[in-house]
C-alpha cells in the first residue's frame, strides 16, 4: 500500500489500527484503536475508553465502539504504548473521578459567577449570552 | 398482552412499520396486501402435525437438540439475550445443552453461522459474487438476528422500565444496562469464530442466490403484483434441494417473517424456531440480509433511486440489484455516502487474505485491517484528487517553488540564474485615477437617481460646440457623425500605437544579436499601419484638431519617417490658425515646438523653409500675421522659422527665394509692431538680427527692438 506522502496534506490512513487519543470539541478525551476513517475524518474507534482527567488523577470509562463525526474532533494523535505505561498521573475509579469532575465543574461555575458579578459591578455586562461558544476550547 | 391499554392498541404485536427501513412504496401495496392470507402460512390443515414437521426440519438444519423432541422451546433468559447480542457462540449453558449426536456438525454449524455473520459484519461488504463465500450454509435467521442486534422487537417489559437502549447496552431493547465491561469482553468470542469462518469453503449449493433471488427490480415488482402461488412446505423443500428457482411470490420480506414469527409466538420465546412452513422462506432472504444489514442499516441516502417493491425490506434492496446495477449503485454510494465502502469482487478475498497474514504478525489484533487496501486507496485517491490543480504556480506558488527547489529542478536562492523576467502585457503608463467632472461651487458629484441606479454619477464631458442657427440639422448630424468617426479613428490608432510600443519593448528585452522574430515584424507592421492610416485624406488635419490626436502624434513621432514628420509640420503650419484657436484649451501644441525645430533643422535650404512660411501665409488668408503672432504658440512657431531662416539666408543664392524670405520677415515684423502689447513668447528667440538681415527700416527696427526687449525680459522674468 503506497502512501503518497504529499507535503502539505494530512492523512489518517497511517494511524489505522493504532491506539490513538482523540480530543473532542466538547472537551472529552477518548482513547481507542482507530479502525476506519473516511474523507470527512469520521472515525471508528474500537475498544474506546473515555478518560476523565481531574488534576493529577484520571479515570477510565470503557465505552466500546465509537463512531465520531469528523467535525467534532479537535485533536487526534497516536499514543506511544511505552510511554503510556509510565504516565505520571494516578488512576482512580470511575465514581471517584466523576465525583472529582463534578466538584471541579462546580468550582469553575462558582468562579465564573464571581467574575461576572465583578464585571457587572464595573459596568461591563454581557447582554447577549455566549450562545455561540459551542466548543470547550 | 395488553389490549388497548396504555397505547390503545395491542402492544404485544410487533409494529408494522419499523422506521426508516420501510419508507418506500409500502403504502399502496400494504393496503392491498393482506399478510394474514393463506399464502403466509400455507394451507392450514388441522390434521397436520406441524410441530413434528417443524422438529424434523429443525433437526435437518441442526438447530434443535435432537435428544428432546418435546423441548421445542429453548429457554432463553434475559441475560442470554444480551449475551447473544454479539456474534459468537451461544451462552455456555445453552451451548452445552446441544448434544451433538451427529458428531460435530451441530456445533460447527453454530459456529459457522456465527462465523459467517461475523465475517460479513467485519467486512461490511456489499458484494454480489462474494455471497457464496460468505454464506456457506443456511443460517437460522432468528438466532442470528438475536446475536447481531438483540431482539428485533421489544419485549413488553421494556415499557415498564426507564432504562432503555443506550450505547452502553448491547441491544437497543435491553432493559438493563448490562455491565459495560461485559460487553467489551464479548469480543474475544469472535476470535475463534473468525478463524473458523475464514476456512469455510464456499458452498455453491444454493444457486438460488444467483438465479432465483437476484432478479431485477422489474421482475420483483411483477412478481409481487401477481397473485403469489400457494406452496406447501414439501414443495418448497423439494425446490430448495433441487436448486430450482423458486416460483414467484414465494420470496417474502424479512419484515413479514418477523411479523409472522412474533405474531405466532409470544415475544419471550423469540428463540423458538419459526413454524416449519415459514422456515423455507427464511432461508432465502436471510443469507442476504445477514451480510447486508450492517452496512445498510446506516442511513440509505437515496431511496428514491431504486423503486424498491414494498415487501422487500430496504436492507434487501441492494442485494437483488447488484448484479444489474452494481456499478451504478456503488458509484452513487461512493459519491454520496461514506457509509458503504467500495465493493469489488476481489476486495473481500484479498482482505481476508490480509487478515490471515496479520495472524502471524506480532501486533496481532483481531480487528486489524478493517479497512481494506481498496478502501484505503479509495480514500487516498479522494485526498489526492483534492490536491490536483491546473495551475500550481497560480494556486500555491510558494509551495510549488519550494518543492521544485527541493527536487533540484529549480535553482536555489543563491544561484545567479533565477527566474527570468516575465513580460507582462502592456504596462500601463498613463493611469490616472478617474475623477468625474465636478462643477465649480457644487457640493460633491453630480448624481442622477433612477430605479436601477440610485446614485449614478453624471459624467460630464466637453462636447462639441452647438451647431449654429443657420445650419441645417441634417448637416449638423453629419458633422457630428464625422466627428465621432474621427474620435473612433484616434482610438483605433492609439491601440495600434500601444501594441507597437509593446512589441518594441519585447524586441528590446530580447538579448542582443537575436534573429528578428515575430515581434520585430510586428513593430514594422504597426508603424506602417499608423503612418498610412494617418496620411489618408485629411485625416491628419482632423486629428490634429482633437487633443488626443495631438497626443497620439506626439507619442508616435519617433516612428514616423522624416518625410512624414515634415508632412505633419506642414499640416500644422497650414492649419495653424485653427489649431492655435483649438489649442487654447489643450495646450498641447507647445510640445510640438521641439519637433518642429528638428524638422526645420533638417531643411537644407531656404527654399523649403520658404515654402513652410508660405503655408502660414495661406493659413491666415491675407489677414496679416497678427492673428498668429498674437498667440504665444504661433509666435514661437514663427520665431523658430525665423531663426532657421536667418541661418540659411547667407547660403542661399537664389534671388527669388531670398526675396520671398525677406517679404516674410517683413510681414512678421510689421505684425509684431502692430500688436506689441499682447505678445508673449516661451522661447524668446526673436532678436533684431532676423530683421536686420532682410534690411528692415530703421524706425521699424527701433520699434521692434523695444518690443523684443520687453518680450525677452518678460521671458526672462518668467
Amino acid at each position: 500500500m503506497n502512501v503518497a506522502s504529499l507535503p502539505g496534506t494530512a492523512t489518517l490512513l497511517e494511524d489505522l489500527d493504532k491506539k490513538v487519543i482523540v480530543v473532542l470539541r466538547d472537551g472529552r478525551t477518548l482513547i481507542g484503536y482507530l479502525r476506519s476513517v473516511d474523507q470527512f475524518a469520521n472515525l471508528v474507534l474500537h475498544r474506546t475508553i473515555e478518560r476523565i482527567h481531574v488534576g493529577k488523577e484520571y479515570g477510565d470509562i470503557p465505552r466500546g465502539v465509537f463512531i465520531v463525526r469528523g467535525e467534532n474532533v479537535a485533536l487526534l494523535g497516536e499514543i506511544d504504548l511505552e510511554k503510556e505505561e509510565r504516565i505520571p498521573l494516578k488512576q482512580v475509579g470511575v465514581e471517584e473521578i466523576l465525583e472529582a469532575q463534578r466538584l471541579e465543574q462546580d468550582e469553575k461555575q462558582a468562579k465564573e459567577k464571581i467574575r461576572l458579578k465583578r464585571l457587572k459591578e464595573l459596568g461591563l455586562q454581557s447582554t447577549v449570552a455566549d450562545y455561540t461558544h459551542d466548543d470547550a476550547f | 398482552m395488553e389490549d388497548g391499554g396504555f397505547f390503545g392498541f395491542d402492544t404485544s404485536l410487533p409494529p408494522v412499520r419499523r422506521g426508516p427501513k420501510q419508507e418506500i412504496g409500502d403504502v399502496e401495496l400494504e393496503d392491498t396486501y393482506d399478510a394474514l392470507n393463506d399464502e403466509t402460512f400455507g394451507v392450514i390443515n388441522a390434521d397436520d402435525d406441524w410441530e413434528e414437521e417443524h422438529e424434523k426440519l429443525a433437526e435437518y438444519l441442526g438447530e434443535i437438540p435432537k435428544h428432546d423432541n418435546s423441548k421445542i422451546n429453548v429457554e432463553y433468559t434475559l441475560d442470554d439475550f444480551e449475551e447473544s447480542a454479539y456474534p459468537g457462540p451461544q451462552p455456555v449453558h445453552l451451548r452445552n445443552a446441544i448434544v451433538d449426536k451427529s458428531g460435530n456438525t451441530e456445533f460447527e454449524a453454530d459456529n459457522e453461522d456465527a462465523a459467517n455473520v461475523a465475517a460479513s459484519v467485519s467486512q461490511m461488504l456489499l458484494d454480489d459474487d462474494d455471497i457464496d463465500t460468505i454464506i456457506s450454509r443456511p443460517i437460522n435467521y432468528s438466532r442470528m438476528e438475536n446475536k447481531l442486534f438483540g431482539q428485533m422487537s421489544p419485549q413488553s417489559s421494556i415499557f415498564n422500565t426507564d432504562i432503555v437502549g443506550s450505547p452502553s447496552t448491547p441491544s437497543i431493547w435491553s432493559t438493563q444496562p448490562s455491565d459495560i465491561r461485559k460487553s467489551s469482553e464479548g469480543s474475544p468470542k469472535v476470535v475463534s469464530v473468525i478463524s473458523n469462518g475464514n476456512q469455510v469453503p464456499p458452498i455453491r449449493e444454493h444457486n438460488l442466490l444467483q438465479e432465483g433471488l437476484f432478479k431485477t427490480v422489474e421482475e420483483l415488482e411483477r412478481h409481487l403484483l401477481q397473485q403469489p402461488k400457494r406452496l406447501t412446505m414439501e414443495e418448497l423443500e423439494r425446490n430448495l434441494l433441487s436448486n430450482r428457482p423458486l416460483p414467484s411470490g414465494s420470496i417474502r420480506s424479512v419484515e413479514e417473517i418477523e411479523a409472522e414469527l412474533t405474531r405466532a409466538h409470544p415475544p419471550q420465546q423469540i428463540g423458538m424456531m419459526p413454524p416449519p412452513h415459514l422456515q423455507p422462506y427464511l432461508r432465502l432472504p436471510p443469507p442476504m440480509s445477514m451480510s447486508l444489514p450492517p452496512p445498510v442499516r446506516a442511513p440509505m441516502p437515496h431511496p428514491m433511486h431504486m423503486p424498491l417493491p414494498m415487501p422487500l425490506p430496504r436492507s434487501n434492496g441492494p442485494a437483488p440489484l447488484p448484479h444489474q446495477q452494481n456499478s451504478q449503485w456503488n458509484r452513487r454510494n461512493h459519491e454520496n455516502t461514506n457509509q458503504i465502502s467500495p465493493s469489488s469482487n476481489d476486495a473481500s478475498k484479498s482482505h481476508v487474505n490480509e487478515k490471515r497474514q496479520t495472524f502471524a504478525a506480532e501486533n496481532y489484533d483481531d480487528y486489524n485491517g478493517l479497512m481494506s487496501t481498496k478502501e484505503k486507496q479509495w480514500l487516498m485517491s479522494i485526498q489526492i484528487n483534492q490536491l490536483i490543480s491546473d495551475n500550481p504556480y497560480v494556486e500555491d506558488y510558494y509551495f510549488t517553488v519550494l518543492r521544485l527547489r527541493c527536487l533540484g529542478k529549480l535553482p536555489g536562492r543563491d544561484s545567479n540564474e533565477g527566474p527570468k523576467l516575465i513580460m507582462h502585457d502592456r504596462a500601463k503608463v498613463e493611469s490616472r485615477t478617474y475623477a468625474p467632472t465636478q462643477f465649480a461651487n457644487s457640493l460633491g458629484k453630480l448624481q442622477v437617481v433612477t430605479y436601477t441606479a440610485p446614485r449614478r454619477i453624471i459624467d460630464v464631458t466637453i462636447s462639441q460646440s452647438t451647431p449654429e442657427m443657420g445650419q441645417d440639422p441634417q448637416v449638423a448630424v453629419k458633422d457630428m457623425r464625422k466627428f465621432k468617426q474621427i474620435l473612433l479613428d484616434i482610438e483605433k490608432m492609439y491601440v495600434w500605437l500601444l501594441d507597437l510600443e509593446d512589441a518594441e519593448m519585447r524586441v528590446e528585452s530580447l538579448p542582443k544579436d537575436t534573429e528578428p522574430g515575430p515581434h520585430h515584424q510586428a513593430t514594422i507592421e504597426y508603424q506602417h499601419k499608423l503612418q498610412s492610416f494617418l496620411s489618408a485624406g485629411d485625416r491628419l488635419q482632423q486629428i490634429m484638431l482633437v487633443r488626443k490626436g495631438k497626443v497620439l502624434i506626439l507619442r508616435a513621432w519617433n516612428r514616423f519617417s522624416p518625410q512624414f514628420q515634415e508632412l505633419i509640420v506642414r499640416t500644422i503650419l497650414l492649419n495653424c490658425l485653427i489649431l492655435i484657436r483649438r489649442d487654447n484649451i489643450d495646450h498641447v501644441l507647445v510640445r510640438f515646438l521641439p519637433l518642429v525645430n528638428d524638422v526645420l533643422a533638417s531643411l537644407e535650404d531656404l527654399q523649403g523653409l520658404v515654402s513652410m512660411a508660405r503655408l502660414i501665409d495661406a493659413a491666415q488668408k491675407n489677414s496679416g500675421y497678427t492673428s498668429v503672432t498674437s498667440a504665444k504658440v504661433g509666435l514661437d512657431f514663427i520665431s523658430l522659422i525665423l531663426c532657421r531662416g536667418t541661418e540659411l539666408m547667407p547660403k542661399c543664392s537664389d534671388e527669388l527665394t531670398r526675396g520671398q524670405w525677406s517679404a516674410f520677415v517683413h510681414n512678421v515684423g510689421n505684425s509684431i509692431i502692430a500688436a506689441p502689447t499682447a505678445l508673449k513668447s516661451d522661447l524668446g528667440l526673436l532678436n533684431l538680427e532676423h530683421f536686420q538681415q532682410v534690411g528692415m527700416e530703421e524706425s521699424k527696427l527701433k520699434a521692434l527692438k523695444i518690443v523684443l526687449d520687453t518680450l525677452t525680459h518678460a521671458g526672462q522674468e518668467a
